[in-house]
């Protein structure tokens, strides 16, 4: 395969979307490929400087491409960060909301235990964030004819993790609002998904670094043997979704996982 | 709080077993009482708020000093505010956060009240929620993103929690039944061209359908079933 066509390259031209998370793993790899496939676009993220580093590795390699500094819990600083885009590029056709706030570490979270901070402290993020960008991106998609709103969930919500259960509890209610939302939007011509991504990010670094047996085992539950790429596994999946491609796809929580999860 | 005896005229799954209905206001919670009854339950309902991991362990506490032990917990949740129809950019911040989080954290609470109750012995709680989040419906994003959350929440508790003998399950209710309020809104249809749907003729009885399964779920016949979703929509969408 050409290296055009393993790029999507020209896929999104003229295109533009915002990223949310975008300053590092799933979010970087994903701000990457959808600028490969020809978008433009705003990487944000809570840290300025993070969202910097991954508007260098874009512009390195020619990508269209600005940062902007987004708490997802905030509404109006949303809505302004989106405006803000829109009015950069004259558009806005994607929006993907990947912005998540989980672990903090590796020791699994007693449910017994979890306090009404520690759901606010995932939830602001994930289900606020999700009310946030959706409401704020609503009428620069429905303008753009080829509208797409796409959650980053986690195969934790499929299953039910034990290991954090607000954040699969979260994770799961993304399948509701995208179920939804998909069936509230279908009028506006706008597509809403969710992928369920396993990928290789820093936090899973991190957690198998300090449990390499459990990183052994987990591997060995992938049929493709490994954990996804952030750019070029999980990335390039959104810059399918994001595509005329797959522009009749719409309301499914799709799992880019390398088979991981077989039980829909 | 309403105690109720057993009704002798049924078979008895839960004869000598003692459930606690906590449903935060929702009418389906009498109807379900009601129907474990039928089965032989001393069943209190409570509809005292769970506002804090506090308030949900005193209160299913104070239910449970009616009986020996506590068999059964069976749960819902939903504020008022998720109980209503609009398009989500006409939604305000704090209904959001009163419909999704609100009501989320009373499930919360109630599942660790219930775990506080039933972690020495095991026994069953069953989270009752719209089957309608199972396919999604517009106007309804607050409510079944709430009700998708719980059902994950279901699982990862019955992980954690299968240890102690304790089992946890959802049950998917027609909207109508579970939010009467809502029956006029736009649920989706199965694309199904053959006998119109359901595949039973007939939607599901809350007090006698639905309660039939969550007695089951509470008796020892379903010692090995845990994490499971149940729709119980009389054949309509068979999810995958």
């Amino acid at each position: 395969m050409n290296e055009a066509a393993m790029t999507g390259s020209g896929l999104l031209a003229g295109r533009v979307a915002f990223v949310t998370g975008a300053g590092g793993g799933i979010g970087r790899g994903i701000a990457q490929a959808l600028a490969a496939a020809g978008a433009s676009v705003a990487v944000t993220g809570r840290r300025l400087s993070t969202c910097d580093d991954t508007v260098g590795l874009i512009e390195a390699e020619g990508g269209i491409c600005a940062a902007f500094e987004v708490d997802v819990g905030d509404e109006t600083a949303v809505r302004r960060a989106i405006d803000a885009a829109a009015r950069r590029w004259g558009r806005l056709d994607i929006l993907v909301q990947n912005a998540n706030a989980g672990m903090d570490s590796a020791v699994p979270v007693a449910l017994e235990a979890v306090t009404e901070e520690d759901w606010y402290r995932q939830a602001r993020v994930a289900w606020d964030g999700n009310l946030h960008c959706a409401q704020a991106a609503l009428p620069h998609l429905r303008a753009s004819g080829v509208g797409r709103f796409i959650v980053l969930g986690s195969a934790f919500g499929l299953h039910g993790a034990a290991m954090n259960p607000v954040y699969s509890a979260l994770k799961g209610g993304d399948r509701g609002f995208v179920k939804s939302l998909a069936r509230e939007w279908g009028a506006h011509g706008i597509t809403v998904n969710a992928i369920e991504p396993a990928a290789a990010t820093e936090p899973a670094e991190v957690f198998f670094a300090q449990n390499p047996a459990v990183r052994a085992a987990y591997l060995r539950m992938f049929p493709l043997g490994r954990m996804g790429a952030p750019r070029n596994d999980i990335g390039r999946a959104v810059v399918a979704l994001c595509s005329d491609l797959m522009g009749y796809v719409s309301g499914q929580n799709l799992p880019v996982d390398g088979g991981l999860y077989t039980a829909l | 709080m309403v105690v109720g005896f057993a009704d002798s005229s049924v078979a008895s799954l839960l004869a000598g077993r003692h459930a606690i209905v906590a449903a935060q206001g929702l009418a389906i919670g009498r109807l379900l009482a009601q129907g474990l009854r039928r089965h032989g339950a001393r069943a209190i309902e409570s509809d005292a708020p769970f506002g804090s991991k506090v308030d949900a362990e005193s209160a299913l506490a104070d239910a449970a000093q009616e009986f020996d032990a506590v068999d059964l917990v069976m749960h819902a949740a939903a504020l008022p505010t998720a109980l209503k129809a609009r398009p989500l950019d006409a939604l305000s911040a704090d209904d959001w956060r009163s419909a999704v989080h609100r009501s989320m954290l009373a499930t919360l609470f109630c599942l660790q009240g219930a775990h506080s109750l039933l972690r020495k012995r095991g026994g069953s709680v069953v989270v009752v929620g719209p089957s309608t989040a199972l396919v999604g419906a517009a106007g309804l994003v607050p409510l079944l993103t709430l009700a998708e959350g719980q059902r994950s929440l279901v699982k990862s508790a019955a992980r954690q929690w299968g240890r102690h003998g304790m089992r946890l399950n959802w049950v998917g209710v027609p909207l109508q039944h579970y939010a009467p309020m809502l029956s006029d809104a736009p649920v989706p249809m199965v694309p199904e061209l053959g006998p119109p749907p359901p595949a039973l003729g007939r939607v599901p009885e809350p007090r006698t359908d639905v309660a039939d399964v969550i007695a089951w779920l509470g008796s020892e016949g379903a010692r090995g079933i845990t994490g499971a979703s149940f729709n119980l929509d009389g054949g309509d969408w068979m999810v995958p």
